[in-house]
């Protein structure tokens, strides 16, 4: 038995010699490829990870990404602009993606787009969050510190395989590579078509039961703490949708927002059902929509709202020689 | 070695107790029962012998009906009562179905019964009984065990085996693999065509359903992998619950490589008793039908796993009309040259999934209206969902499939067996890569465990 057993240690501890090389090894081969991807999501999300420098950020699930043109934004305001809108994403994300972004840059501004159902309960909410950022565990110390607030279990995961951190994308690492994937504008991803006018006349859509997570209410005051300790401005918008829900978040988030001495932008009834053609389904705007949307906010909030934050211009102290009268 | 017993007992104990300990109660009660009926049954004769088999068959089934069956009775009569315009005044239980429950009342029962049948000798041991019972790595999900494998396996001397530790450290490898790889990744797509049906086309319903059979099917027998590799690797050789299903050339076949541990239970202590195939041939189709519903109501306690029983019964019992067609009448014994194995195949997994709909579906109106679609032909696109996990999907029901269909017609080499290291480690290696790259690790539990 001594010596099957040595067998089987040896054997064993050889099998892992070789599942630590190889983890390490195709687990950097992937993390080279997944960071120098061009398009897609996760590029995006590797931009905002590893180098944003941009003076404006823009915050949100895809409505964000779909609504809020950074071209034309940076046209407007002379600021740079990068939209870091994700699709799938909820609250969670923007929190944890502000975290590593605030950790080695501060914008001027933060724009936050929020959906009705931002503050509703989502079962696996932060692991998607930890399962998205995990590629970027060895970025920097933040990302690492962020996945264990999220969900710890991912954490321990990352640390033991680096080939664990890209679960799932190996496919998608191709297909980006290969140009296959959602191009994005500095983060704005644009929509085209419309939808189809048949579709605009749901009456009385019927409302899921609506209830607000404590814990994603608490990261809401958290994100808006954060920013304005900061001393970055932060403008906070519900962009235009088709949806007729009446129980939403914007109660709670006015509440907290005015407590900082904020406002909500409600723009969800910018555009109504006769606007269908700026619409490209009942929750995100196409580009045509989009661009109203964003030159609307411009002129409407932020271009005036930046004017009364602005320090007013020293005005020069007259002498009494200069005076017309003397 | 001599008290191996005790850690494993100890080990099954905390491993029962980590889920709801209370229940734990539940499981001392039968085991005490069905322990001293043991004794009992052999001890005596004549009547007193069934008298002790009823109550060790009745404690059973009790405390099987009062956890699994209870409310849905309830239900069902207070739908009755409603209808009939009465108040129903029965209370409703408000209870966790304890885990493995199903499984281990029925290897509970075959104890007794062979112990009746005078196969098997009452165990004298109380802590090999109770093991035997509790045996964790196949307490919750099966296979479901016959005394005459299990107990005297419990009082072999132990010694280390290397042979057992590989094959059962390869066994539990590959079913991690069938189950996190493949089940969890084609239950994302499942789970969502499943959930919203109706916006659904005729193909990717019926893709779903095929997807779903898979999943199932991975999902359980990759449980099972899991449960014999544990137990391999401490010595112990459980049976085999699968054969390669989805090669089966007819349903009849299909129920003999299917959860055979269940199917046997059934056809050993309630088919065979009630006359089994020995009878008329109408009351051979009605034993028939019986046992498939009971298999399904076995599954769980809802009406769509009786119907789904009933589906199977009927497509067991048209089989087996067919194969007298084709007996009587040689001109229905068509064939399709070296193509006929492949299109009985096909057509036994395409049955055996579209009964399936019964199983998943929440309720029996949600199976009909999937059917409807399906045998209306809606239209529609195929729904592929994430693009990279419809491929993935794809992708591993094809090597599951051609890994089978090797091991099944004996073709190829076997990668864990191969006779170079050199091959043995590169299949190892790449097993553990998959389940990294490609596992799905947030996906719900075992489907079995429901049960």
């Amino acid at each position: 038995m001594g010596n099957h057993l040595k067998s089987f240690v040896r054997k064993a501890a050889l099998l892992l010699g070789i599942l630590f090389v190889l983890d390490f090894g195709l687990g950097s081969v992937l993390e080279f490829f997944f960071l120098r991807e061009k398009q897609g999501d996760s590029s995006k999300t590797t931009y905002a990870v590893t180098g944003v420098t941009e003076d404006i950020v823009v915050f949100g699930s895809s409505r964000a990404a779909h609504h809020y043109v950074s071209e034309s934004i940076t046209e407007v305001t002379g600021m740079s602009c990068f939209n870091a809108g994700r699709d799938g994403m909820k609250l969670p994300y923007y929190y944890a993606l502000m975290n590593i972004i605030l950790s080695y840059h501060t914008p001027k501004m933060i724009v936050l787009d929020l959906t009705y159902r931002e503050l509703t309960p989502e079962a696996r909410g932060k692991t998607l969050v930890a399962n998205v950022l995990l590629p970027y565990f060895d970025q920097r110390p933040v990302v690492q510190e962020v996945i264990s607030e999220m969900d710890p279990a991912e954490a321990w995961k990352a640390r033991f395989s680096k080939l664990y951190r890209f679960n799932s994308l190996p496919v998608s690492i191709i297909q980006h590579h290969l140009g296959i994937g959602q191009k994005h504008r500095n983060g704005y991803e644009p929509l085209s078509g419309t939808m189809d006018s048949s579709a605009v006349l749901v009456v009385n859509e019927a409302e899921e039961p609506y209830q607000e997570d404590p814990a994603l209410v608490a990261m809401l005051e958290s994100f808006i703490g954060r920013v304005k300790e900061r001393g970055i401005r932060l403008y906070v918008f519900i962009s235009p949708t088709l949806s007729t829900e009446t129980r939403n978040c914007k109660r709670t988030v006015s509440g907290i927002l005015k407590k900082h001495g904020m406002e909500l932008y409600d723009y969800s009834g910018f555009l109504d059902v006769t606007d269908f053609r700026y619409f490209r389904d009942r929750g995100h705007l196409n580009d045509p929509g989009a661009r109203m949307f964003t030159d609307a906010i411009l002129k409407e909030v932020i271009i005036p709202q930046g004017r009364r934050k602005e320090p007013e211009p020293p005005v020069p102290v007259q002498q009494a020689s200069d005076h017309p009268g003397k | 070695p001599r008290y191996r017993w005790v850690l494993l007992l100890v080990s099954s104990c905390y491993f029962y107790m980590r889920f709801i300990p209370v229940y734990i109660l539940i499981l001392a009660f039968t085991i005490i029962v069905d322990y001293f009926a043991g004794l009992l049954i052999e001890r005596s004769e004549g009547g007193r012998r069934k008298f002790y088999l009823i109550v060790s068959i009745a404690a059973n089934v009790v405390v099987l009906g009062v956890f699994k069956y209870y409310n849905f009775f309830i239900e069902n009569i207070s739908g009755l009562l409603g209808s009939l315009g009465f108040e129903n005044r029965l209370p409703y239980l408000s209870i966790l179905l304890p885990i493995g429950l199903s499984f281990h009342t029925f290897q509970a029962m075959s104890y007794n019964i062979e112990v009746f049948r005078g196969n098997q000798q009452a165990e004298k041991h109380f802590g090999i009984y109770a093991l035997y019972v509790m045996f964790y790595p196949q307490l919750v999900a099966g296979p479901i065990e016959r005394p005459q494998n299990m107990l005297p396996q419990f009082r072999k001397e132990f010694d280390f085996e290397f042979g057992n530790v590989s094959v059962g450290l390869k066994r539990i490898l590959w079913g991690l693999f069938k189950k996190v790889v493949i089940a969890d990744r084609l239950g994302v797509y499942v789970d969502t065509v499943f959930a919203n049906h109706e916006a659904h086309s005729a193909v990717s319903l019926v893709l779903a359903a095929f997807f779903f059979s898979f999943q199932i099917y991975c999902d359980f027998s990759g449980y099972s992998d899991i449960a014999i590799g544990t137990a391999r690797v401490m010595g112990f050789k459980l049976m085999e619950n699968f054969r390669r299903p989805y090669m089966a050339r007819s349903v009849r076949e299909f129920w003999q490589r299917w959860h055979i541990s269940l199917s046997s239970w059934f056809k050993d202590y309630i088919y065979k008793p009630m006359g089994g195939n020995r009878v008329s041939r109408a009351r051979w189709y009605i034993n028939i039908f019986i046992i498939f519903m009971l298999s399904g109501f076995w599954h769980g306690a809802d009406w769509t796993f009786i119907a789904w029983g009933l589906v199977h019964g009927s497509l067991y019992v048209f089989g087996l009309l067919v194969d007298e067609i084709k007996k009587r009448v040689p001109l229905f014994n068509i064939g399709i040259g070296s193509l006929t194995p492949l299109y009985h195949i096909t057509a036994t997994f395409a049955l055996v999934s579209l009964a399936r709909i019964f199983f998943r579906a929440p309720s029996i109106e949600v199976a009909l209206s999937i059917c409807e679609s399906i045998f209306t032909l809606k239209p529609g696109g195929l729904f592929m969902g994430n693009p990279a996990g419809f491929a993935y999907s794809m992708i591993w029901i094809l090597l599951l499939v051609l890994v089978e269909y090797c091991i099944e017609y004996r073709i190829g080499f076997s990668v864990f067996n191969h006779r170079s290291p050199v091959v043995r480690f590169a299949g190892y290696a790449l097993i553990v890569v998959c389940i990294l790259l490609f596992g799905v690790f947030n996906q719900t539990q075992f489907i079995y465990f429901q049960f």
